[in-house]
């Protein structure tokens, strides 16, 4: 082909200024340390590289927040740490106060020790960080905590929270109160009786106020939603304080005003005109303090709620078909969360194992394919209400009435009752009603 | 005698042949010159009586060597090698614009979102407030700075189009006037005056380079001359004119007018300067443009609602932090661009850092329950941070049925209950103004604030909500409110929730470089394609010295021997007249 020369030569110029041109690029990236100069040089690369940028200088940020959160965290250790220390002083000097060859002015040596104690425990509760902010006031972080030892506290419940990570945030403060105070119990329960009921206090209205919130209940004999102090055959008895007054019921008084009353009189007998003793609208007890502001609700619910928390153990009751197959069945109206425990396995609805099956829903079925004995039985009632059948064989088939050994005192004990329904079944009523799982 | 005629003409051919290639060298650097070529033919022979005696040779025609198919690529290709060229040079300048770390969005955005967190992390610290305040003024920096510079781009683009019409007119002009001279020259008679076609070629290759263009042989030699989709810019010796108009909806916007009423032709034209101007305009410099204006707007949008929502280190409620807030119709106010955000606040402590409700869990409650407010519902026009509630929320637990009974401002007649049973709903978000049946006051207003429900309350367990300047403000070292505003950092809250404002800039800035290199590599393609076309143009029309250089000896023997011929002749005669002597 005939080469025109101007040609040849612009084309070697040509060549020669794009080399040029990819020397000097090379040397930029040389220079600068980076293979991409403009976005255009790549732009997928470019945009990972902005967003790689973004997510550094973000977590550069959150070490930086998590640092800052250490610190003020760091500070507040610190400052219960030496609140723990002063306390276990406090504590010490109080056994040392305790002994009688204390003489008055060893006392008064003590006193003075604790009451110098609890001006520094003041000055804790009062710390600031390096920022000037009062560690233990929540948001009201300009507000001094606490004026005086025994001041109210002056801050609200806020807690400052820090981002240390994508969705992280971690609380860097708490509230003084929360620290520095704790509600006074005043009130006490105590319980006789041979069931394993107990009745506690699970909180009070805070430190100066007479009366105990909430009562609660757990055991064989009460709910939780149910204060049962007594069961239907009265051999379980249970007492209370109310204020100090001992309410002591060891019978079954019948009724719910039956019940009213008697806590009412023996409320009244001490401290006559002090309380009022009612229901309200759900059934729950109410003790109300004349002239008081504050209400003590023993939460129960009206007479359609029953069971227990714990299990009801009935571990010296065996069942037995007489030689045919037969199944456990407990029909369970209310709710689901039922669980069997035949010879020490548990068998919770829903589950299946070695030909025993129980149905998930209302009613729950327990084949007893292999064995015709179950040598112990539990069965936890929690919110159950409903019937226990024992079946063997089926009717017409090998109509027996199906043995259940040694029942009688743990029936007595779970307040249930057995009844004869069909030839080949033995059943138990777990009804509110017909139990003495109730008190009123 | 015919001896010395045959000498003669063989001189004079000679002389024109020797004369081209002398031509042909001396133009070997001329831009549009095409090699030329002397063709000779023999003159018409004597008759002798019986036999005809060959008379000698003659010029018959100087041709250009020159192929108008080549010729027709070697323009297409420039003007889309032009194209792309002027398009990268623009869409390169906004690509290092946008990609710079000084001026990035990126690295704004990132110090001032540090600068807010900085703020949560210490609401009552000034110092980390004005700092807070400098990275929001650095921000709207950057956007007027990037909006400025964008604004500069379009200039350019105007100025560039202005100045590259005005060249498209001259070159019209010396067409048209070269066909009146080719006209002319060729007399009517077919010769071709070689030089001023190739002038002319020589300007019409010069407009390919400005757009793309069109070309019509006449068949008394002059070149009729098109653009666009067939706009006639070159009729014989007549010129139709290009000017700029402007766009009637934008007067910043230069647009290529025709003829003496000026019609916008600007969509008809590609290829060449003007077409790479018209598309980084309208592909690069104009949507960065509106989309960082919309992400300008989306940030004002998003911040200030955030903003407004919390409440200032005084307890008054936040402002706008960005100005111009977004107009609430009917408002006709200014909207917010890149050009125009600013600052909205210049104190300090008129970051709103806290939140306007407080959640009061009762001392006595046994429970592990927690109310905590997830969001405040800031939209309502009215909306003021310093009394969001009307009245304390109060919420109680019921343990049995599962469920809050939740009060509003003492209202018991819009008293509702909220089921939470804490082993399904733990964590679970409820808004308070969308429940069935709605949580009232005694005025029927629901409050707009959501709540997120945790924990396993105990029965009675109670909880209050309330304004945060009840009673007088103290929550100084609340940050919720600088919380959220940091968390609008990584929320996708652009473009219907699906992006952040970084992954807003990331796009923008994706887009600028994807359409800058492939404006890159589609002028190598060109590049490549308008070399190749151009070899093989060159190879026909252009210059080799070697074979001029030959030429040259091939016809300075061709006159030695035809000098002979007169010679000989006159040796002949002189033999002729000796025999007379």
């Amino acid at each position: 082909m005939r080469v025109s020369t101007a040609y040849l030569f612009d084309q070697n110029l040509t060549a020669m200024l794009n080399q040029q041109t990819a020397l000097g690029k090379t040397q930029l990236q040389v220079s600068t340390g980076k293979e991409i100069i403009n976005p255009s040089d790549d732009p997928s690369a470019s945009v990972q590289i902005l967003n790689l940028q973004r997510e550094f200088s973000l977590t550069e940020q959150y070490l930086v927040n998590a640092d800052k959160a250490e610190n003020r965290q760091t500070i507040e250790e610190g400052t219960l740490q030496s609140a723990t220390s002063m306390l276990q002083r406090i504590k010490e000097l109080a056994v040392q106060g305790l002994n009688d060859t204390n003489t008055q002015a060893d006392r008064q040596a003590i006193a003075v020790e604790i009451n110098q104690l609890n001006e520094q425990l003041l000055a804790l509760a009062n710390t600031r960080d390096s920022n000037g902010d009062y560690l233990f006031s929540g948001f009201n972080s300009s507000t001094q905590p606490y004026q005086t030892i025994n001041g109210s506290y002056q801050g609200d419940e806020g807690q400052r929270s820090m981002q240390v990570g994508a969705g992280v945030r971690i609380e860097t403060n708490d509230p003084g109160n929360a620290i520095f105070e704790a509600p006074l119990i005043e009130t006490s329960v105590s319980t006789t009786g041979t069931g394993t009921g107990t009745l506690q206090i699970i909180s009070d209205t805070g430190v100066g106020d007479i009366f105990a919130n909430t009562l609660s209940t757990t055991g064989s004999h009460f709910s939780t939603t149910a204060m049962t102090v007594s069961d239907y055959s009265g051999a379980n008895n249970a007492s209370f304080d109310v204020d100090g007054i001992a309410v002591s019921l060891t019978t079954n008084y019948g009724s719910i005003a039956g019940t009213v009353t008697e806590i009412q009189n023996q409320l009244d007998a001490s401290s006559p005109g002090t309380y009022s003793v009612s229901t309200d609208a759900s059934d729950r007890l109410v003790i109300a303090g004349a002239g008081r502001s504050s209400t003590t609700v023993i939460s129960s619910p009206a007479t359609t709620a029953t069971a227990t928390a714990a299990p009801m153990t009935l571990a010296n009751m065996n069942f037995a078909t007489s030689g045919v197959a037969g199944h456990f069945e407990l029909s369970d109206d209310t709710v689901t969360n039922m669980i069997i425990a035949l010879d020490g396995n548990d068998y919770s609805a829903g589950g299946d194992a070695a030909g025993v099956q129980m149905a998930a829903d209302i009613t729950a079925t327990l084949n007893l394919a292999g064995s015709n004995t179950v040598a112990s039985w539990q069965v936890d009632v929690t919110g159950v209400s409903g019937h226990l059948v024992f079946t063997s064989g089926e009717a017409g088939a090998s109509a027996t009435v199906p043995t259940l050994n040694n029942v009688g005192a743990d029936l007595t004990t779970a307040g249930l009752t057995a009844v004869t329904t069909e030839a080949y079944q033995q059943e138990l009523e777990i009804t509110p009603d017909s139990g003495g799982v109730e008190l009123f | 005698m015919s001896m010395l005629n045959i000498g003669t003409s063989a001189l004079i051919s000679t002389q024109g042949a020797l004369s081209t290639t002398s031509h042909n060298i001396s133009n070997v650097n001329t831009d549009g010159y095409n090699r030329q070529r002397v063709e000779q033919s023999t003159r018409l022979p004597n008759f002798e009586g019986g036999y005809y005696i060959g008379s000698g040779s003659t010029i018959s025609n100087v041709e250009r060597i020159f192929d108008d198919f080549l010729s027709d690529q070697v323009r297409t290709f420039t003007s889309q090698e032009q194209q792309f060229n002027t398009f990268s040079t623009y869409a390169r300048q906004v690509d290092d614009l946008l990609g710079s770390p000084e001026l990035s969005l990126n690295s704004g955005l990132q110090e001032f979102f540090d600068s807010v967190q900085e703020v949560a992390n210490d609401p009552t610290s000034i110092a980390a407030r004005q700092v807070m305040l400098t990275g929001a003024g650095i921000l709207t920096n950057r956007f007027n700075t990037l909006d400025s510079q964008l604004d500069a781009f379009n200039d350019q683009v105007n100025g560039s189009l202005d100045a590259t019409v005005k060249e498209v007119n001259l070159l019209s002009v010396g067409i048209a006037s070269l066909n009146q001279a080719i006209i002319e020259a060729s007399g009517g008679a077919g010769i071709p005056p070689n030089d001023l076609m190739d002038q002319r070629d020589q300007l019409i290759n010069e407009l390919s380079e400005l757009v793309s263009v069109a070309t019509k042989e006449q068949s008394n030699g002059a070149v009729n001359v098109f653009i666009g989709t067939g706009q006639s810019l070159v009729v014989g010796q007549s010129v139709i004119d290009l000017k700029i108009v402007t766009d009637p909806l934008d007067p910043g916007r230069n647009e290529i007018g025709y003829g003496p009423s000026g019609i916008n032709i600007s969509a008809q034209l590609t290829g060449g300067s003007i077409g790479g101007l018209l598309s980084v305009r309208q592909t690069v410099i104009e949507p960065a443009r509106a989309e960082i204006d919309a992400l300008a707007a989306g940030m004002v949008e998003h911040i200030n609602a955030q903003h407004t929502t919390g409440l200032t280190l005084d307890g008054n409620a936040g402002g706008n932090f960005f100005e111009p807030a977004i107009p609430i119709p009917p408002a006709t106010t200014l909207a917010p661009d890149a050009g125009n955000i600013r600052l909205g606040i210049t104190d300090p402590r008129d970051i709103a850092v806290a939140y306007p409700v407080e959640v009061t869990t009762n001392i006595t409650n046994t429970g592990t329950g927690q109310i905590e407010v997830a969001a405040i519902d800031s939209s309502d026009p009215l909306f003021d941070a310093t009394s969001v509630l009307t009245g304390s929320l109060s919420f109680v637990y019921d343990a049995v049925n599962k469920a809050y009974s939740i009060s509003y401002d003492g209202n018991t007649a819009g008293a509702i209950t909220l089921p939470y049973d804490s082993a399904t709903d733990s964590s679970n978000s409820f808004d308070l103004a969308a429940l069935l049946p709605p949580l009232v006051n005694a005025l029927g207003d629901s409050p707009t604030i959501t709540i997120t429900l945790s924990g396993v309350p105990s029965n009675v367990d109670s909880f209050t909500i309330d304004n945060s300047t009840s009673g007088g403000f103290s929550s100084v070292g609340d940050n919720r409110n600088g919380l959220a505003l940091a968390e609008l950092q990584v929320g996708k809250v652009l473009n219907g929730g699906k992006e952040s404002f970084g992954d807003a800039y990331g796009i923008l800035v994706a887009n600028v470089a994807t359409r800058t290199h492939q404006a890159d590599v589609s002028q190598q393609t060109q590049k490549g394609l308008l070399e190749q076309t151009s070899l093989r143009f060159e190879s026909v029309s252009g210059v080799n010295l070697d074979e001029e250089a030959a030429n040259l000896i091939k016809f300075q023997q061709a006159y030695q021997a035809a000098s002979q011929i007169i010679t000989v002749s006159n040796t002949v005669f002189d033999s002729l007249l000796g025999a007379i002597r």
